[in-house]
């Protein structure tokens, strides 16, 4: 195949309340997810990092066509899927699937494990029974399960076998993408290694691509080929992982990064400390969006929102301090230079 | 009580000795041993974290010394003494006038030490009224002054708000300000960051270590974070299935860890360990049954460097340097 497997550009989404604000004036507009563009490459995984309310998992629901796209693109091995509706929608859900971040919430309790494996397929329909079971074990066997344990209720199972359950029935219908959304929060820290491994042991028996949200920087950096990084809807800065995370150039990748907490007692990081709170998204900053709390700012900040450039040592940086942006002149006003 | 924890208690504000705690089952048939011989001790001003999984007994532990378990839960052996009175023998009485005033708690999730139908400022008040008699404008000014303690400006409007006009962040810092608001000497945090972003959890950590600065007070971590531990704690405990099985300075644990169990989970967390390799280190099987616990070690059946005499016998706690235990046999080898 030619090309990124996804290739996500200027997607958008706008939630407006449902109630009428016609005697008031025009309704207010959350710009949850305001013009990402991305793409994730066969066998890649792709990491969304930022804090909450920054539109990473809205992103994610936008890629499941759970959330309509309010604007933008999504092609999926080179076919648009935004708009896709009937019988091409379900051909797009079979292919593209998640494992949420609470094993305890995605599994019913009253459902058998081999028949939560088995739903996905059975509702694809085409496969006899006996071909279901072969697949169940199949799949059983694949995320670690023993398929003696097919009978159980997932109640008898603890948080990281839920969590393979939660894998193998993503797995069954052979996605070629898969959304992790926070997939090993709500597990110890024994059994995250764990799930982690197995995760990326899957990926490369199956090819799969990832997309990755988690708020858990160390997580994100170990499993992501690349690191996005939100702020109020927007992609700030973007790039290869070990970059993102040994080079940050926006400002507020810097302060993301240098809140980890030390991996040493000795490791005291200088952290950078951002005043203030995310400001509302209904009533986004202008110019650039983080300029209210950036402690680089200028006064062109304010005005003018930065373009996304190209990045020294790969991907890309929404700021205008940054030195790559400042080399490609920003064309218009390109002041600084003169 | 061992003698590691001995040399330490001329300036212990806390000890807790053997403390054995007891889960009923469902069905009463068998006994669930959550907390089963705990020996610890915190000095004034020292900050101590307790590491471990889910289901190890560290919050047990920490609901022990407030005297708050679950009804099926029950304290059975043990002793615990807190600034050289008995918590154990106190009446209900007498814990909540403990409670709140030189013990304060935080918990995990802000939104469960809020009530949703409660001002910000009738809550805040409450333990200021119960134990300091405080009312009228100098309770007013009180509460604006904790608030602006913990970073969070025009008090006033804050005080009239209710919690869900507040983001996580900031109802959290809002539990620490109540928290404090007794000038207690000893605050215990049970996982006090788990549930917030990146960035506040270390405005968070950071606004506990000033508290602890300013004012001196004790403070106990629960927490399964080691980094939470690094970033704050002057000694770490790490519990594995109801026992401590190392303490250790913080430094020491991070740089020398000796049980096999602490070994393993700090070498489980990505970023953090020695080897950069694409795969994570694991520690393979579950904890042991606490209602069946197998007579030798407990970490025995996961345990990569286990010999039999780790499955027949419980080791004891071994002392490896001046302020440094560990129970498992071959911690020397």
């Amino acid at each position: 195949m030619n090309g990124p497997l996804l290739d996500v550009r200027d997607l958008k989404k706008h939630f407006a309340p449902r109630t009428s604000w016609a005697l008031i004036g025009p309704a207010p507009v959350v710009r949850a997810v305001d013009g990402v563009s991305f793409h994730v490459a066969e066998g890649e995984t792709l990491g969304l990092v930022g804090e909450s309310g920054c539109g990473k998992t809205t992103t994610a629901r936008l890629l499941l066509r759970l959330e309509q796209p309010s604007g933008g693109h999504i092609m999926f091995a080179g076919a648009p899927v935004e708009a896709a509706t009937g019988a091409r929608l379900r051909q797009y859900r079979t292919q593209v699937q998640a494992v949420f971040q609470d094993p305890y919430g995605s599994l019913s309790p009253r459902m058998r494990v081999r028949d939560i494996v088995a739903e996905p397929i059975e509702v694809a329909g085409q496969f006899s029974r006996k071909q279901v079971d072969e697949r169940v074990q199949e799949l059983m066997a694949l995320v670690g399960l023993s398929p003696r344990m097919g009978s159980r209720y997932p109640h008898e199972f603890s948080g990281g076998q839920r969590q393979r359950i939660a894998i193998a029935r993503g797995l069954a219908l052979q996605p070629r993408l898969i959304v992790l959304d926070e997939p090993v929060s709500a597990l110890d820290v024994s059994i995250r290694a764990q799930i982690l491994n197995l995760l990326q042991d899957l990926q490369e028996r199956l090819q799969l691509s990832y997309v990755l949200i988690s708020h858990d920087l160390d997580v994100v950096a170990h499993m992501c080929t690349t690191i996005a990084v939100m702020y109020l809807g927007k992609i700030v800065e973007m790039g290869p992982s070990k970059r993102i995370r040994d080079a940050p150039q926006h400002p507020y990748t810097q302060a993301l990064f240098s809140a980890r907490l030390p991996a040493h007692p000795s490791g005291q990081r200088q952290r950078i400390r951002l005043s203030g709170e995310v400001p509302s998204p209904f009533d986004p900053p202008s110019g650039c969006r983080f300029h209210t709390r950036c402690p680089m700012v200028m006064p062109i900040c304010r005005q003018v929102e930065p373009p996304f450039a190209a990045a020294a040592g790969g991907g890309g940086v929404a700021c205008h301090l940054a030195p790559a942006a400042l080399q490609q002149g920003q064309r218009g006003e390109a002041v600084l230079s003169d | 009580m061992t003698d590691a924890a001995a040399d330490l208690t001329d300036d212990a504000l806390l000890r807790v000795e053997g403390l054995e705690v007891h889960l009923a089952d469902r069905d009463g048939l068998r006994v669930v041993r959550a907390v089963n011989g705990v020996d610890f001790t915190l000095a004034r001003g020292e900050t101590v974290g307790i590491v471990g999984e889910s289901g190890c007994g560290k919050s047990m532990t920490a609901m022990s010394l407030m005297r708050l378990l679950p009804a099926s839960a029950r304290i059975v052996d043990g002793a615990v003494s807190f600034a050289g009175e008995d918590l154990l023998a106190k009446s209900e009485a007498e814990m909540r006038r403990l409670r709140g005033q030189q013990i304060a708690m935080i918990l995990q999730d802000p939104m469960v030490s809020l009530d949703p139908l409660y001002r910000i400022g009738d809550q805040m008040a409450e333990p200021l009224r119960i134990h300091k008699s405080m009312s009228g404008t100098a309770l007013r000014s009180k509460l604006e002054a904790l608030l602006r303690a913990v970073g969070i400006s025009s008090p006033e409007r804050r005080l009239r708000q209710y919690p869900h006009q507040m983001s996580g962040g900031m109802l959290q810092r809002i539990v620490g300000a109540t928290a404090m608001s007794c000038d207690p000497l000893l605050l215990i945090a049970d996982e006090p960051t788990t549930a917030l972003d990146p960035t506040v959890q270390a405005q968070f950590l950071d606004l506990l270590d000033e508290l602890k600065q300013r004012t001196g007070l004790s403070l106990l971590i629960i927490t399964h974070d080691f980094g939470v531990a690094a970033r704050l704690c002057d000694r770490v405990l790490v519990m594995y299935a109801g026992r401590i099985v190392e303490q250790a300075p913080v430094r020491e644990i991070f740089d020398n860890p000796r049980h096999p169990y602490t070994q393993a989970l700090l070498s489980t967390v990505p970023g953090r360990q020695h080897a950069s390799g694409r795969r994570l280190r694991t520690i393979e099987g579950q904890p042991p049954d606490l209602a069946d616990l197998p007579p030798g070690c407990s970490f025995a059946a996961r345990c990569p460097k286990a010999q039999q005499r780790c499955h027949a016998e419980a080791p004891p706690e071994l002392r490896l340097g001046d302020r440094h235990t560990v129970r498992c046999w071959y911690a020397m080898s």
